[in-house]
């Protein structure tokens, strides 16, 4: 008797048509040998479905990024790969900060200072995702709405944040909490960035930060007296000058 | 991009090497070359496709290494190095990681060509055509290279039908009424 291998792999895949299973049921019917041998070819698929799906490492991504756009004596996209990212970040700043006019710094400035000032830069691969994730929700400036200005960070972790008049509370996809509306900052809800959710990332203290600076006193560093004691501590230590109004 | 494909490739990887520090490697290794290659892609799929291929090769060139550096192949004493591995059981799923952890062992005893089959089929339950282009072979190759490899590890995890007979699945007999 020959024994139909192709067809037992499919069968306990589970993808053979209705009249294929029945001639497989027939022949296990049959063949004992064949009958345990999808009762082995089962146990061992499902034994590597329930294999756990491992994060990557960090900075495998980011590494291999790194030796991709190491010189090879041919230029290729991936040199234009940290322009790309620095545009990705003005334009995410650009759609972030609506009251932009006012600025002290200029955008491309804010943006040059978010990339090249911080002593831990985000990855490439973090701003280039920036573009598909950034986006403005609401166009009329000061309006109730939102300004969704979500990005997506390091280890696969999206994190959003909203800003919003009335201020609602917002999730990240896997369910971090990222921005809060209620406590002392109600309604300022784009300052308060958990954290916890972000505290090894650089890149957003210093993104709202510049945004705190551009609002009125009254107005500003929610993020620094938002009634979260860890982040008033970490941030405002890291990050005072930088919480300073500015002489203009 | 990469971040997109970044867990399923260190997986793949993971589960090919059987170590989380080859992973890695493969992983990075893997990334390089597609993202080298990047500009000949039109559409997710195929990059996607390809992407699997040259992790898999990836894969292949690092237990080639390993087979002949048998003594480098060390477990990570990097004490900052991430566990990558289940560690140990929580609570809850003591059964389940004990399993994985048998079945993730026993994979490293089926023969390479077998276990990346293995790997795509049932880990990341890719199609069979999908995985003949991934490894450029034959669908039917990849079908009986499913079917045997799988027996293979069902050997390796000392899986014994006998025992549970009769069928145990729900659409495994048509006896069951």
């Amino acid at each position: 008797m020959t024994h139909p291998e192709e067809l037992l792999a499919e069968y306990v895949n589970g993808s053979l048509s209705a009249s294929d299973i029945a001639s497989v049921e027939e022949h296990l019917a049959a063949c004992t040998a064949c009958s345990a041998d999808v009762s082995r070819a089962r146990a061992a698929r499902s034994a590597l479905g329930f294999l756990p799906e491992v994060p990557a490492p960090d900075g495998v991504a980011s590494r291999a990024l790194d030796a991709a756009a190491r010189p090879e004596g041919r230029p290729g996209w991936y040199r234009w790969l940290g322009a790309g990212a620095a545009a990705a970040v003005v334009a995410l700043v650009l759609l972030s900060l609506p009251h932009l006019g006012s600025a002290p710094a200029t955008p491309e400035k804010a943006g040059a200072a978010l990339v090249s000032g911080t002593s831990s830069p985000i990855a490439i691969s973090d701003a280039a995702a920036l573009p598909s994730r950034a986006r403005r929700v609401d166009e009329r400036h000061g309006a109730p709405g939102l300004v969704d200005i979500g990005y997506r960070l390091r280890r696969n972790r999206s994190h959003r944040c909203y800003e919003r008049e009335s201020g609602h509370q917002r999730r990240t996809p896997d369910g971090v909490d990222l921005c809060r509306e209620g406590g002392p900052g109600q309604g300022r809800s784009a300052f308060q960035a958990d954290p916890r959710t972000v505290r090894r990332e650089r890149f957003l203290p210093r993104l709202l930060l510049q945004r705190a600076r551009q609002r009125p006193a009254s107005d500003q560093l929610g993020c620094l007296d938002s009634g979260w004691p860890h982040l008033h501590c970490k941030w405002s230590q890291q990050h005072a000058h930088l919480a300073q109004p500015t002489r203009e | 991009l990469v971040e997109r494909h970044q867990t399923r490739v260190y997986n793949l990887a993971l589960r090919m090497t059987g170590n989380p520090q080859d992973a890695a490697d493969a992983t990075q290794d893997a990334f390089i070359q597609a993202l080298r290659k990047l500009s000949g892609f039109r559409g997710e799929s195929a990059f996607t496709t390809w992407m699997h291929r040259v992790t898999v090769n990836a894969c292949y060139d690092i237990l080639r290494k390993r087979r002949r550096q048998p003594m480098l192949h060390v477990v990570s004493d990097d004490p900052d190095a991430p566990t990558h591995e289940p560690g140990p059981p929580e609570p809850d799923h003591a059964d389940e990681v004990t399993g994985s952890l048998d079945a993730q062992e026993a994979l490293r005893r089926v023969p390479e060509e077998f276990r990346a089959v293995l790997v795509l089929a049932d880990v990341h339950d890719l199609p069979f055509q999908e995985i003949a282009r991934i490894l450029d072979i034959p669908v039917g190759t990849v079908k009986s290279r499913a079917h045997r490899g799988r027996l293979a590890l069902a050997k390796a995890m000392g899986v014994d039908p006998s025992e549970r007979e009769p069928h145990e699945s729900a659409n495994s007999s048509k006896d069951t009424p």
